[in-house]
């Protein structure tokens, strides 16, 4: 008969406390303060709730950074308008910090909470060239996009960024931006599109998924050279929420063609290759703001967004795989 | 299983957990009605978060007015905003 230590090369270990889940995986210990065997499983990924905004519900805000340092600006509130509001966020909660110098929504929007930009958008229904960067304290000015942009998607970092695709007109044009000047993308999407879903690295390494017009299901990545179409969503949609990398992407979230209620709560995983059905959301909505940073989809968050019950405030974090601690029981 | 309902005010962080999405239904609509899990697991969290229960009509009631109010709000919203975004629409909980 196997015994834990023929299996593992030691004995179960007796500790005063539990060990971090992350290292604990798979093991079998004794808990001598609470007097319990216990293991710790590695479940499949999910959504939890995060801190609530500090503002009133609003939709097409974006985000940069990551789950615990997040940065949040823009957005449109019904009877607020476009907004200039910047909140960042600790893991815990959101605090409100300086103000974008426009007001305006759905811009373009990357880096991390102490170094982003934030470009484009719509700011009393006309889409914007300006650029504003930020330093962990204050937007200033920087030089404007080449050319007035909204409804896209964007990716990267405060000196190697992308903005993908949008409005107005329907567009596949994409530009980089380098730190210091914006720049015609070498490329265009495949198909033109607005309010898809991002993801990626830097301005050579993206994937964009998902869209309008219509309802799309197409995904195309961006190796620095050209767009590729790869392997279609499971749930075509539009004003999904993304963050990862080209090769390890999440997208949420956004507004289906049918089904009741038709704001999505689908959550889908890239691999590489093909996208996977993944954890449903808690709240289906759409036009949410999304933040991953580098490290793929190990963890992330989304906020805002619009819905059948009007705006959101709440954000949902997203962490794969998810670390419990089970105790053993016999029965 | 069939799912069960309550309302409860989302608190922000906290309020569900990835163990509990992992664990059991839950699902958030408008008026902050939940649909859950008829499971231990999912009275159990209904409980924590002070929910109260509500038989299935009377979340629907709710849900129904919360899309209706969004739909005034709506409604009286620009024609740019209206081109951006759809309608909130009723819809039958799960």
């Amino acid at each position: 008969m196997a015994t834990y230590k023929g299996i593992q090369g030691y004995s179960v270990q007796v500790l005063s406390s539990d060990p971090p889940t992350a290292i604990s995986v798979g093991q079998l210990w004794y808990n001598s303060t609470d007097y319990n065997f216990k293991i710790t499983q590695a479940g499949g990924g999910a959504w939890a709730t995060g801190g609530n905004f500090t503002r009133v519900g609003s939709t097409d805000v974006r985000m940069s950074g990551t789950q615990t340092a997040t940065l949040m600006a823009g957005g449109y509130a019904p009877g607020v308008l476009d907004e200039a509001l910047t909140e960042k966020y600790d893991g815990t909660s959101w605090t409100e910090v300086a103000d974008l110098n426009l007001a305006r929504y759905n811009g373009f929007m990357a880096g991390t909470q102490t170094a982003s930009v934030f470009a484009g958008g719509v700011s009393i229904g006309v889409n914007q060239v300006k650029s504003e960067t930020w330093n962990g304290t204050s937007w200033a000015e920087g030089n404007n996009m080449t050319i007035a942009r909204a409804g896209g998607g964007s990716a990267g970092t405060q000196t190697s960024m992308i903005a993908i695709g949008g409005h107005t007109p329907v567009n596949g044009a994409c530009y980089t931006y380098d730190g210091s000047c914006w720049a015609a993308s070498p490329a265009s999407l495949n198909t033109a599109r607005y309010s898809g879903g991002p993801a990626g690295a830097s301005a050579t390494s993206a994937i964009y998924a998902g869209g309008a017009p219509g309802y799309m299901a197409v995904s195309e990545t961006f190796n620095g050279t050209s767009w590729s179409e790869g392997h279609n969503l499971n749930v075509a949609r539009y004003a999904l929420g993304g963050f990862g990398i080209a090769t390890e992407a999440l997208v949420c979230a956004g507004y289906k063609p049918s089904g009741s209620p038709r704001d999505a709560n689908e959550t889908e995983t890239y691999d590489g290759t093909s996208w996977s059905t993944a954890s449903v959301m808690g709240t289906a909505r759409y036009g949410v703001g999304a933040a991953g940073g580098p490290g793929g989809i190990s963890s992330g968050i989304i906020g805002g967004g619009n819905g059948d019950g009007g705006l959101n405030k709440a954000s949902e974090e997203w962490n794969s795989p998810v670390y419990t601690i089970k105790t053993v029981t016999v029965s | 299983m069939a799912n069960t309902y309550c309302t409860a005010t989302h608190t922000g962080k906290g309020f569900y957990t990835h163990d509990d999405r992992n664990t059991f239904y839950l699902s958030g609509h408008p008026g902050d009605v939940w649909a859950v899990g008829n499971t231990t697991a999912g009275i159990s969290w209904i409980n924590r978060v002070n929910g109260v229960a509500k038989v299935k009509a009377d979340a629907q009631a709710i849900v129904d007015a919360g899309v209706e109010e969004a739909q005034v709000i709506y409604d009286a919203e620009s024609e740019e905003y209206k081109s951006a975004n759809p309608r909130p629409e009723t819809y039958i909980l799960p």
